[in-house]
């Protein structure tokens, strides 16, 4: 789970790259991102204990 | 619903992880917002200069200990400045601040709080566990019975219930009677308050709407918050008859983050040790307490909050360590009793903090009233009653009715508390010559 969440941030952060600033896109790949981060929180923080 | 082995949990991975993992867990996380806040926030990075300590210097759970704590009032001190409002606490540009709030102010002049969308997902995650675990599903029509304003309050939870699927329902500017004819009409089933506003409901359901709240509404679950009610056990039960619903205690703060909760099985308040770390100090020899039973002061770090980090926040709240396991499953060790007391003399009213400070302010700075006043808190039924008294300077009587109003006016912004305002003639109220006993608390029999 943590390799594909590690792999959905890159791209969602490539989406922004992408987006020629335009907002619409960049506001909510800052959301993504945002949840993209409790996902790592639940999930990737704990990879390398158990 | 069946409750299976994995959907007894929101995150069964953490909240079953074995407490040495749990370790070392929270030493991974706190050397990084450590080390986030030395790199981003002068407000650390100098108290962390000034006692001699680098990010590196921590590489053992031990050597936490060595890392400088701080307080409500260092925060206060650093607010105002720049970057305005928050000051050089702030970890992140002041641009990705989306989400202000406040502490509740009764302390003193109210923390300033700023979080950023990755912050305030992490504050409803926090909130989702909570509520995960004291049984709220996606078929829940959640009622929010609480002012929707600067102060933190239920904020948080409202979206953690939300994360969580549930039907949610904000009851913000009714009154009271407003609110309960509402959680009837829609037939909601869970809502949260403070202990005193629970049954406070409930007495004005029944004396003034004829509602008897266990009989003609449909809630089934209750999460309190802001005093100690839910973990004394006769309020415990005495909300739960008015109601005929299970009562779930939880615990957090604006600086924080909503830290610890109930379980369904009610066996004391849960310490999120995946998102919070929660030490125990000794309140007179600073010595750490590990074993069960033993009171201490709780010194908690939030491992996530990055715009402003709260790392080792003096809570200044009392409490122990349980002694049993919970029969939940989950590792995160158990405070027996909830939180016991605070350790400085600010009294809990309605559920906030009120420093009787606060409200000499607001009295001394109206010209026409003059220096003496008193506070009474007393119960009326079950809810908390507030009367100031004041005297109006000779003169000034025919300016009692905007007085009044004025009061009322700066009180609530400045403690979030509603006040019974009474005016007396002129020398009546007491006058001491040493100290002054203006602030009395009659709701326990007796004087504060």
């Amino acid at each position: 789970m943590a390799q594909t969440i590690e792999a959905i941030k890159k791209q969602v952060t490539e989406l922004k790259e992408m987006s020629g600033e335009v907002q619409a896109i960049d506001r909510n790949v800052e959301r993504m991102l945002a949840s993209i981060r409790v996902l790592e929180i639940n999930v990737s923080d704990l990879a390398d204990i158990i | 619903m069946v409750t299976t082995g994995t959907d007894k949990y929101w995150n069964p991975i953490l909240e079953t992880l074995p407490q040495e993992k749990l370790r070392a867990l929270q030493l991974k996380k706190f050397q990084r917002i450590l080390k986030w806040s030395y790199e981003n926030s002068p407000f650390y990075r100098r108290l962390y200069h000034d006692a001699g300590l680098e990010p590196g210097d921590i590489k053992t759970f031990d050597d936490i200990r060595k890392v400088p704590k701080i307080e409500k009032s260092m925060l206060r001190e650093v607010q105002g400045k720049t970057p305005y409002p928050y000051g050089d606490i702030l970890s992140v540009p002041i641009e990705q601040v989306v989400e202000y709030h406040q502490t509740s102010g009764t302390t003193g002049q109210p923390v300033y709080q700023a979080d950023t969308w990755q912050d305030w997902e992490w504050w409803s995650e926090a909130w989702a566990y909570i509520l995960y675990a004291q049984g709220y599903r996606d078929s829940d029509r959640v009622f929010f019975p609480f002012g929707y304003n600067v102060f933190i309050a239920f904020w948080a939870a409202h979206y953690g219930a939300e994360k969580l699927g549930c039907e949610v329902i904000p009851g913000g500017v009714l009154n009271t009677e407003a609110r309960i004819l509402k959680m009837q009409e829609v037939r909601a089933t869970a809502f949260m308050a403070t202990p005193t506003y629970v049954l406070g409901m409930g007495d004005i359901a029944r004396g003034r709407l004829g509602i008897d709240p266990a009989r003609d509404l449909q809630i089934k679950t209750i999460t309190v918050a802001g005093e100690p009610g839910g973990s004394i056990p006769a309020t415990r039960k005495r909300m739960e008859e008015t109601w005929g619903a299970r009562v779930y205690g939880h615990v957090g703060a604006t600086e924080i983050g909503a830290w610890g909760y109930e379980c369904t099985y009610q066996s004391g308040l849960h310490i999120n040790e995946a998102l919070f770390l929660v030490e125990i100090e000794d309140d007179q020899t600073g010595e750490f307490i590990t074993e069960p039973g033993r009171p201490g002061r709780l010194i908690i770090t939030a491992l996530d909050r990055t715009a402003q980090p709260c790392i080792r926040f003096d809570s200044k709240d009392l409490a122990q360590l349980g002694v049993a396991e919970c029969e939940c499953g989950r590792t995160f060790r158990l405070l027996q009793g909830g939180i016991i007391n605070r350790t400085d003399d600010i009294t809990k009213v309605k559920g906030v903090l009120l420093a009787p400070t606060s409200i000499e302010e607001v009295v001394r700075g109206v010209p026409e009233l003059g220096d003496e006043y008193e506070v009474t808190v007393a119960k009326q039924g079950d809810l908390d009653d507030i009367t100031l008294k004041v005297e109006l300077i000779p003169g000034q009587e025919n300016t009692a009715g905007t007085i009044k109003s004025n009061l009322v006016d700066q009180l609530r912004v400045k403690t979030n508390l509603g006040y019974n305002i009474e005016f007396h003639e002129y020398g009546t109220l007491p006058r001491y010559d040493v100290k002054a006993k203006r602030f009395k608390d009659l709701r326990r029999g007796g004087e504060k």
